[in-house]
């Protein structure tokens, strides 16, 4: 093995350029999938988390809005009654509203303004400064830091009187991808009413519930739907899966990470096997002069091995940079895992491609080999 | 020219399985640009369908709207007025609201949208049957994608939960946010839109956007600042965008082209690198045999004839292999999965490609040409 070890590491060594060129055009295959991977899987959380890592244990939205949050206004007097179901132990409002705002007196923005009171399970955990204890208070997702979006700072709903002070961060609860805010219940009804000075009254998104210690909350859930026939709940991570576009967004990044899998399985394989047979002849020379075809096969795969190493590392250097330099809407960053399966499945494409191509050296005849044109 | 087609003739005669075995490689990574361009372009298409399906010039949001056609609702007054601005030819009426679609047992979340007939906010193509016209009641035409759930003409859908209609048409995929779309006079729109969302009340007199066609030969962006001008003296804030720029700025399309669409283009690029490195591999692969060839006196540009012809045949048959693997993929996936095969994506896949396959080949073939013959004929392992 030393000697294979060493003939494979002279080889790679003796074409620098070469070895250097197949390594950068792994590595930045390599990176394509774990980038593809990371940036999928944060763009469905920048779109869902609100509801994916959501603490209640169901959300009660209206039937007819089949999932899709935007759609759905429940009537505030179905309240009481879904507080009356059995295994129902709390049960309070959830809004949700785009808005425009001014962070900072800064430019305006697109934003989701939800209505949660803190002791409500359903309200964002808080990570950094405190959960909002005014009507004036709110606290922001930590993922729009870049914005200003900090504590401390003065955030001002367009239309509405009524200027906000984050308070406080948490993280992971973004929601349609833009800056998040929660602030408490009553102050949501404010800034809707303000949005909307010709309506009577204001109908929250959703309730958010906890279940009483021991029941089922399927069955909870069921109960639900059976006493006002208009609602359905749901536990929140199953109805984050099923928020509009999520779906398309989740398999189009799921599809592109397979195919450039495949294909970085395929074309490493495929460099492999030119590579082999490139080589045929001085192959075949070499077993003509007494080489054994083993020892031949042994720095193949050596080789493979280093090569795909060597595109692993610079795969990870390509990663590193690009957490560097890409804008934080492009969350690329390094995923050891992934980068270890992807560069797994490349190795074990590139060895089953050497292998084949090296049997048919080993089975053939080298005279044949040297006589046959090039 | 001739001699070295002739030749590229006799090689593939000779071994017709290694141009094949040579094309699975670049087949392979034609695939993947292919496959990944098409995602892009249909997350693109399947969130804006809606305003592609119009041929408006200019779009008239109200300004605290911000450009989102969801929240923009222009009170119909300023819309007339937008009809009297010089330079404008017709103005039409689009306005839109989330809803769902009842139909034989099933609910399908879809798109309401209400729009004014025979103005620019019409859409230009009905693949069957008609559109509904304005105080016509309850009719509705749906989009392709729709119809492809079994909805048909005649059949009766209820939109919302609560109101029933006929299906009179049928247009072309439209999708808005990535859900299918129901097209409705705007009184139909108005009723349903007041029982989804009754904090905005009844909607007759608060439309969603504007749809302008401006007159020949008038430039569109002094028009809009007209628009705005005019609409300002009656106290009305709007803003008036051009539709391409009203395409961009639907929600989670800015989002999908900076990231999506950024890692798409970087995947472009690496597959024209590796394909360029496989081209430049190739025509290394002939470095000895070509070495052989000029000693005995073969011409070099023969010789070039012969590698780039042999790469263009490599070209031409991984992008039909391309062509069939995205297409076969494009019908196996889901109807979920955003995967609509559209030609000119593949066009400018296939281009991209040769244009990497021929970079390197003309790498390799001058790598070729510099090369000494027994340099390359002694080379040693």
């Amino acid at each position: 093995m030393a000697t294979a070890s060493t003939l494979a590491v002279r080889q790679l060594w003796r074409a620098p350029l070469r070895t250097a060129a197949l390594a950068v055009a792994l590595g930045s295959l390599i990176a394509l999938v774990v980038a593809f991977a990371v940036v999928g899987d944060a763009q469905v959380r920048g779109l869902s988390g609100a509801l994916e890592d959501n603490d209640a244990d169901l959300w009660v939205l209206a039937s007819g809005s089949e999932g899709a949050l935007a759609a759905s206004r429940v009537d505030p007097a179905l309240l009481e009654t879904v507080a009356a179901i059995d295994g129902v132990a709390r049960v309070a409002p959830i809004g949700e509203v785009r808005v425009g705002m001014r962070i900072d007196g800064g430019r305006l923005v697109d934003a989701s303004l939800w209505g949660i009171d803190p002791d409500n399970r359903a309200a964002p955990p808080t990570e950094v400064g405190r959960p909002p204890a005014q009507p004036g208070q709110a606290i922001a997702d930590g993922a729009d830091r870049h914005l200003g979006l900090v504590p401390g700072a003065r955030v001002e709903v367009v239309d509405v009187a009524m200027p906000l002070e984050i308070v406080g961060l948490t993280e992971g609860r973004r929601f349609a991808s833009i800056p998040t805010i929660t602030v408490p219940y009553a102050r949501w009804v404010e800034v809707v009413d303000g949005l909307n000075p010709d309506n009577d009254e204001v109908f929250p998104t959703a309730f958010a519930l906890s279940t009483e210690p021991g029941s089922d909350p399927d069955r909870v859930a069921a109960a639900i739907t059976a006493a006002v026939p208009t609602l359905l709940a749901a536990p929140p991570a199953t109805l984050a899966a099923q928020l509009p576009g999520i779906d398309g967004l989740r398999s189009s990044f799921g599809t592109a990470a397979l195919v450039s899998l495949v294909a970085v399985a395929a074309a490493t394989a495929a460099f492999t096997g030119l590579q082999v047979e490139q080589d045929r002849r001085m192959l075949a020379t070499l077993r003509a002069i007494g080489a054994s075809s083993r020892m031949l096969a042994r720095v193949y795969q050596v080789r493979v091995a280093l090569l795909v190493l060597l595109g692993a590392l610079a795969a990870s250097l390509l990663i590193g940079v690009a957490q560097t330099l890409s804008p934080p809407s492009i969350p690329i960053r390094l995923e050891p895992r992934i980068l270890v399966a992807v560069a797994g499945a490349t190795w074990a494409a590139a060895a089953l491609a050497a292998g084949r191509s090296l049997r048919t050296i080993r089975d053939g005849d080298p005279a044949d080999v040297l006589r046959a044109p090039a | 020219m001739m001699l070295a087609t002739w030749l590229v003739g006799r090689d593939l005669r000779r071994a017709p399985s290694r141009l094949l075995r040579q094309a699975v490689t670049l087949s392979v990574l034609a695939t993947l640009a292919m496959t990944l361009s098409t995602l892009v372009d249909t997350l693109d298409r399947r969130s804006t369908g809606l305003l592609r399906a119009v041929e408006a010039d200019l779009v008239v949001f109200n300004a605290e709207a911000r450009q989102q056609v969801l929240r923009s609702r222009v009170p119909a007054p300023g819309m007339i007025g937008v009809g009297f601005v010089d330079g404008v030819h017709d103005v039409g009426v689009l306005s839109v609201v989330p809803t769902t679609v009842g139909h034989a047992g099933d609910q399908t979340r879809a798109t309401l949208v209400g729009f004014n007939a025979r103005t620019p906010a019409e859409p230009t193509r009905v693949l069957d049957g008609r559109l509904p016209t304005d105080g016509e009641p309850n009719i509705a035409a749906v989009d392709a994608a729709l119809h492809r759930t079994g909805i048909e003409i005649g059949d009766r859908i209820t939109l919302g939960g609560s109101l029933d209609v006929e299906v009179v048409g049928v247009i072309p995929e439209a999708r808005f946010l990535q859900q299918p779309t129901v097209w409705v006079p705007p009184e139909v729109w108005a009723r349903t839109g007041a029982r989804a969302f009754p904090e905005r009340g009844y909607a007759e007199t608060l439309l969603g956007v504007g749809l302008a066609e401006v007159q020949v030969g008038r430039d569109a962006a002094a028009v809009a600042e007209d628009v705005v001008a005019d609409l300002a003296e009656e106290d009305l804030d709007v803003e008036v965008v051009a539709r391409r720029e009203a395409l961009a700025a639907v929600p989670g399309v800015a989002a999908i082209r900076a990231t999506f669409g950024v890692l798409v283009i970087l995947a472009l690029g690496v597959v024209a690198i590796v394909a360029a490195g496989f081209a430049l591999l190739q025509a290394d692969r002939d470095r000895t045999l070509h070495a052989e060839l000029r000693a005995i006196g073969a011409e070099p540009r023969l010789l070039a004839g012969v590698a780039l012809l042999r790469l263009a045949a490599l070209w031409l048959t991984a992008s039909a292999v391309a062509v069939v693997l995205t297409g076969a993929l494009a019908a196996a996936t889901p109807a979920g999965v955003p995967l609509t095969v559209r030609a000119p994506v593949l066009v400018v896949v296939i281009t991209l490609l040769g244009a990497a396959v021929f970079a390197g080949g003309a790498l390799g073939v001058l790598r070729t040409r510099r090369t000494d013959p027994v340099e390359a004929l002694g080379e040693r392992w």
